[in-house]
């Protein structure tokens, strides 16, 4: 699958825990990023990457200001962007949502749920 | 009334309320005295009471740090899980090729013993023999077993990934603690400061702790459940509807 993923997660063991499930899917192509300013750089050297799964809560650029930066330049508003995150109160999906996430997904997943959400993104 | 008779007056009145104010202040020396007495011994009080907010603000750092270092000895050993995690489903990987291998050569071998069994003719011996290999050599069911074992073992593989979570989800509960005691330290260092100012000593370097840059979800819970995806797909669907509703009233 031509598809390669920009990992955004400040935690070591969630950017593995979704690569791990991304392979298990049938991807292979990953890139990773520590926070929302990382990915930026990451986007900029990359131009490969065309799907992006982001964690919200990070420091130095959190998920939803990295996803609003993604939004806002001509050359990234159209990646699909995948929210990954602890935050589940209607707040929060709403705010994710206006900031123009493709979709949200709560933690713990499985990876029945990263495969479906991608793959409805991906139809869309 | 001449005008000097007038000015006596005023000056009587005057040492009248300059008598009022000495009996006054006659009766106020001993509330005075009572006051001083008890500042001079509510002091040492004080300066006990800033001891032991020094003590306590002292030991806040450490109990970050430890904090700090149980997230961090959480996150290598999860690593480390996943390393072997990795390893384990390699290996299956392996497994399943070498049973799918199996399987082709028991095919195989199959088609030659009925290709043998075409070849023996009228010598029913033989075939009795040959039909026994065949029976022997189908370990099809077995096969199949061990498939199914291997996609459980897998499954469980991917069931322990999931639950490895719950690392990422306390990690941001403890930044969540952190944080709370950072700021308490902050408030008992501005307590200090506070103190400090009237003239009490307090030996406690003032310098005020910075919160550091963290970001997590104080509500992060660990619940495996599906239905909180259910809960959350079910908002996104709403917040939709209704968003494309208010789209259309603008197109």
């Amino acid at each position: 699958m031509n598809r390669k993923f920009l990992v955004v997660d400040d935690s070591v063991t969630m950017r593995r825990i979704v690569v791990n499930t991304l392979k298990s899917i049938g991807y292979d192509q990953f890139v990773e990023a520590q926070d929302g300013k990382d990915a930026l750089d990451k986007l900029v050297s990359d131009t490969e990457i065309n799907f992006v799964i982001t964690d919200w809560n990070m420091p130095v650029m959190s998920g939803l200001e990295l996803t609003k930066a993604i939004r806002s330049a001509d050359s990234t508003k159209a990646l699909p962007i995948l929210m990954v995150t602890t935050r589940g109160v209607k707040e929060d999906i709403v705010q994710a949502l206006q900031a123009k996430v493709s979709n949200y997904v709560v933690k713990p997943f499985t990876p029945q749920i990263l495969k479906d959400k991608i793959d409805l993104i991906l139809s869309n | 009334m001449s005008e000097s008779v007038k000015s006596l007056n005023d000056i009587v009145d005057k040492l009248h309320e300059m008598d009022n104010v000495f009996k006054f202040g006659e009766k106020m020396i001993p509330v005075i005295e009572a006051f001083v007495s008890f500042i001079t011994d509510f002091i040492p009080f004080i300066e006990q009471v800033s001891g032991s907010i020094e003590e306590t603000r002292s030991k806040i750092p450490e109990a970050s740090n430890q904090l700090d270092k149980v997230t961090n000895a959480t996150e290598l050993a999860m690593t480390e899980v996943l390393d072997k995690i990795d390893e384990i489903s390699a290996l299956l990987g392996e497994l399943t090729e070498s049973i799918n291998e199996l399987v082709e050569h028991r095919v195989s071998a199959e088609n030659l013993v009925n290709e043998l069994y075409q070849e023996l003719g009228e010598n029913e011996k033989a075939k009795i023999l040959v039909r026994k290999i065949i029976e022997q050599m189908d370990v099809s069911l077995t096969l199949e077993l061990m498939k199914n074992k291997v996609n459980n073992i897998m499954s469980s593989t991917d069931q322990i990934t999931m639950s490895l979570q719950v690392q990422d989800i306390t990690a941001q509960q403890l930044a969540a603690v952190n944080h709370l005691i950072i700021s308490v330290q902050q408030k008992l260092g501005g307590l200090l400061n506070a103190v400090s100012a009237t003239g009490i000593h307090v030996n406690e370097d003032l310098k005020q702790e910075k919160l550091p840059n963290v970001h997590f979800d104080a509500n992060a819970s660990y619940n495996p459940s599906a239905n909180q995806q259910v809960d959350v797909d079910s908002i996104i669907n709403n917040e939709k509807a209704s968003q494309e509703e208010i789209d259309k009233l603008f197109s």
